[in-house]
């Protein structure tokens, strides 16, 4: 019963942190960094979709580490279905 | 299990439409909404009716990770081909005035694109070879 | 403006019904559904990028690997320590084994008493659990994390001379 009464006095304080979050954004939001990327990513590295834009060139530091979580995640996944008399 | 005829003949129309699809989303992906990992998903799907065709083995383990690992080497290297033409890690080689800029942009999404869809077509080979006995 | 609404109300919907439906195939035909209404909502939010990988992804490719792994659960793995050989053990075990294994649809599969490991990445067998004997009562050892023991401990609770132990998941150093 206890539990219960915890875990959703625990989703309310929840919604109402969220809620209250989401509204300060919107009222504080700065627009600077987006009127950036909109004017001048087609003219930085010529691509017309802000997205392949972003990912291939601004943050190519970041995309070649998310390739490497999946080449990581694959190597795990055939280490893990292995039997014990084929890998040792 | 066996699978029924309709379900198979249906599989084997779709699959070259599927491919045709997800290569059209790779290259395309400076232009359309897209890019590498979406294409590459899509092509582990299509590489995953392949099941439903009553194929006898539906591809060879060690081939795939080697492919996967010789396109993220390729991938860092043209990552850091930039160091010599600008002098900076990580970012496009060629100039900023040049109007041959999307080139890079191909490249990058093509290998991505097979990388991604070779991890997640051995993810799915694992998982059905491990099923079998 | 209007459809995006009823689209979220549809999604939790799906989401109420994978929490209470009780039958597994159902359940990851439900999640496929799930994640296309998921997918649609993107699409209607102005970022066709994740939709594509959402399509891709949360309504193919996890429901195909969920699938293999529950047609993979076939048998129920039974090693049997104890002194008798398996004739013996049918009138005291077998029946409350038989009928657990009928209600999830298992092949029931009862083996001769070897030594084998019962958790850890490197067992040579997938053993389900393991029959001993000790002092006139029956011990089943079973992995903790699987859901299927809190089914046998339920049925079993009324057996004086049968105990079900819960062994914890971990590693071992030799």
């Amino acid at each position: 019963m206890i539990k219960k009464i915890l875990s959703i006095l625990m989703l309310i304080s929840l919604l109402i942190v969220f809620s209250l979050a989401s509204f300060e954004a919107l009222e504080n939001s700065n627009s600077f960094s987006k009127d950036f990327y909109i004017e001048n990513t087609y003219k930085h590295t010529g691509s017309k979709n802000l997205v392949t834009g972003i990912y291939l060139d601004y943050r190519l530091f970041d995309s070649i580490f998310e390739a490497s979580i999946l080449l990581v995640s694959v190597t795990g996944i055939i280490f893990m279905s292995k039997r014990d008399d084929e890998v040792l | 299990m066996k699978p029924s005829h309709i379900l198979a003949s249906v599989c084997r129309v779709l699959f070259p439409f599927i491919l045709i699809f997800g290569f059209y989303i790779i290259i395309h992906g400076h232009l359309s909404p897209g890019g590498g990992f979406q294409g590459g998903a899509i092509l582990a799907t299509a590489f995953l009716t392949t099941y439903f065709m009553n194929f006898k083995k539906i591809t060879d383990l060690n081939f795939l990770i080697k492919i996967e690992k010789i396109f993220f080497l390729i991938i860092l290297l043209i990552a850091m081909f930039s160091l010599i033409t600008k002098g900076e890690v990580f970012t496009s080689f060629l100039s900023t005035n040049s109007e041959l800029k999307p080139i890079f942009l191909i490249t990058l999404n093509f290998f991505i694109g097979i990388k991604v869809a070779s991890g997640l077509i051995s993810i799915i080979a694992t998982f059905i070879e491990e099923g079998r006995n | 403006m209007k459809i995006i609404y009823l689209l979220e109300i549809l999604l939790i919907i799906f989401l109420i019904f994978i929490v209470i439906s009780k039958n597994n195939l159902k359940l990851i035909v439900f999640f496929s559904a799930s994640s296309l209404v998921s997918a649609s909502i993107y699409l209607f939010l102005d970022s066709p990028d994740l939709a594509l990988a959402e399509v891709a992804i949360g309504s193919a490719i996890i429901p195909l690997i969920f699938i293999i792994a529950i047609s993979k659960q076939r048998k129920f793995l039974v090693i049997n320590n104890t002194t008798f050989d398996n004739e013996r053990i049918e009138y005291c075990i077998y029946d409350i084994l038989k009928e657990f294994t009928d209600i999830y649809n298992l092949k029931l599969e009862i083996q001769d008493s070897e030594y084998v490991e019962l958790y850890g990445i490197f067992r040579s067998k997938n053993v389900d659990l393991v029959i001993e004997k000790k002092k006139d009562k029956y011990i089943l050892k079973g992995k903790k994390t699987s859901i299927l023991m809190n089914k046998l401990e339920d049925m079993t609770r009324g057996k004086k001379d049968i105990k079900v132990v819960k062994v914890i998941e971990g590693e071992t150093y030799d």
